[in-house]
């Protein structure tokens, strides 16, 4: 199973929604669909610039700020102490942006042991845990924004621990990330492919090539639409699956469209969830719940 | 509240609590209502039901309502999840609103009344029963169907019927794509009956001669594996 969500208010509004609230409520609604890890990424205002967070094993000690800034070469600064890890901000790369974000991104997870880098992004902030939902409470339930997306994990492939949990970041593309409930069959086969062009990966779930594999075909020019009609080519396996970007969600399913995903959308604002309760729990019983079609491709994206 | 209507409040209490109640209310052989409220989609919602009981449900419900049921009539003041009245054998299972993916699968008897739309899978392996849905049924509706009928008010998606051995699908609407050894062919008077009774009883105003008739080709009764062109079109 897996459970899956992901909440957008359409409308510019000086009040940022409680995006974190959302996502905990739906959450809370899936948790029976996965109770192994949980994760959410949160799209909040664009106002910090370009930051990046690492996710750092409890049991190890953070290392000195000195050693982290060495280990950015001048590009990190702004450290900041997270629950488990810290972020950092980032100053813009010199050159080719892919190769420098691709090559911090080694030198941090290299040089600090059990590291991983969860997301990067100028709007987006991405927490998981093993464990049931309730657990983010303290790191995402005041977090508020535009849009976010969360993800409650059944592992059938692949270790339990934060790294091999979703949200999965599509790294290194800032501001994107994917939650996917399903399996990716020809996954080894594109990480062979994506690692020789130089791509790395957090982890080895299957769902992490998804944002990956989108976040490359929107660098070479393709919208979110194009890139998620195209991942419905050539993905192999099942999958029911929402992206998320700076400017809004996407979503992209199957065509035997084994694992569900359901939506409701009001004149404010679109809501998505495996399973119908979450929808109801978060916009009322009378909300009217749709399914997203085998093999089809909506995105959603702020006026 | 008439006499003899029994009202369970599903808030705070476990799916088992739910269905223990229902258990033990039809093994009392209650001729009158049980009307449950509250049931906030949750899963699993009077299943396993072996006795006559009536059930009126003041909510939407989850996954795998009313499935291995025999001799019950629910009735869903909302929507449903995948699976509903999966397996029924006997009895009556009817929502208001849509149901997800599966709705009546491997039915064997009865019949299960969709007021809204139904997703994929819908009836798939029906062994016998009525299937009515208001509107859109979903792709692989009707996949290897074995027997009984299926009624469909609106359009449906790919494949449909594909494999079916017998039985029988109406549809009023559009088809996407009929499926391996699915074919369609003309209403008779009995099918207009058929239709008339069974639409009349879902409490659905359509017109019977508007419906398409799709049944069994039965070439794949007898496959033959040297046969290249069933090869292409066969699962």
């Amino acid at each position: 199973m897996c459970g899956i969500a992901g909440v957008l208010h359409k409308q510019v509004t000086e009040e940022p929604a409680a995006i974190g609230r959302a996502l905990l409520t739906m959450a809370t609604c899936l948790q029976h669909r996965g109770m192994d890890s949980a994760g959410m990424a949160v799209f909040g205002g664009a106002n910090s610039g370009l930051h990046l967070q690492v996710m750092m094993p409890l049991s190890r000690p953070l290392p000195e700020p000195r050693e982290i800034l060495d280990l950015g070469k001048g590009r990190l600064s702004e450290l900041c102490p997270e629950k488990a890890g810290f972020s950092a901000a980032i100053r813009p790369a010199s050159g080719n942006a892919l190769e420098a974000d691709l090559a911090l991104i080694q030198a941090l997870e290299a040089g600090l042991p059990g590291s991983t880098v969860s997301g990067m992004g100028v709007r987006m902030t991405v927490e998981k845990a093993v464990g049931l939902a309730d657990g983010l409470e303290g790191s995402v339930g005041s977090l508020t924004g535009t849009h976010g997306i969360a993800h409650l994990r059944l592992a059938t492939e692949s270790k339990i621990d934060p790294a091999h949990a979703q949200p999965f970041w599509g790294r290194p593309y800032p501001d994107l990330a994917v939650t996917h409930n399903g399996h990716i069959t020809n996954y080894h086969k594109l990480r062979l492919r994506f690692e020789a062009e130089g791509f790395g990966f957090a982890s080895h779930n299957d769902s992490e090539i998804i944002g990956i594999y989108l976040g490359r075909k929107m660098a070479a020019g393709l919208s979110l639409h194009e890139a998620l009609a195209a991942a419905g080519k050539e993905l192999d396996g099942s999958y029911s699956c929402i992206v998320a970007t700076a400017n809004g969600l996407g979503v992209v399913r199957d065509p035997f469209a084994t694992k569900p995903l359901l939506y409701v959308e009001t004149e404010t604002q679109v809501a998505l969830g495996s399973e119908p309760q979450a929808l109801y729990r978060l916009l009322g019983q009378d909300a009217v719940i749709k399914e997203i079609k085998p093999r089809e491709v909506r995105v959603w994206e702020r006026a | 509240m008439g006499e003899g209507v029994k009202t369970f409040d599903c808030e705070g209490r476990s799916t088992r609590e739910i269905n223990m109640f229902l258990k033990e209310a039809a093994s009392r052989g209650m001729e009158a209502e049980v009307i449950l409220l509250n049931p906030d989609s949750r899963h699993n919602l009077a299943v396993g039901l072996t006795t006559p009981l009536t059930i009126r449900i003041e909510g939407h419900v989850g996954y795998y309502c009313a499935g291995l049921c025999e001799g019950v009539a629910v009735d869903v003041k909302g929507g449903a999840g995948w699976g509903l009245g999966e397996n029924l054998m006997a009895g009556r299972v009817q929502i208001a609103g849509s149901a997800g993916s599966a709705a009546g699968a491997t039915m064997r008897g009865g019949t299960v009344i969709v007021g809204g739309d139904a997703g994929a899978r819908c009836g798939v392996a029906m062994k016998g029963g009525t299937l009515v849905v208001g509107g859109d049924v979903g792709y692989m509706t009707g996949f290897m169907m074995q027997k009984g009928v299926m009624i469909v008010g609106g359009n449906a998606g790919e494949a449909l019927g594909d494999s079916l051995y017998e039985g029988k699908i109406y549809i009023r609407g559009s088809i996407d794509a009929l499926g391996s050894d699915a074919i369609q062919t003309d209403l008779t008077e009995a099918d207009i009956t058929l239709l008339s009774e069974a639409l009349t009883d879902a409490g659905m105003d359509m017109v019977p001669a508007d419906f398409k008739k799709i049944v069994s080709g039965k070439k794949l009764y007898n496959f033959d594996k040297t046969e290249k062109e069933i090869w292409k079109t066969a699962l």
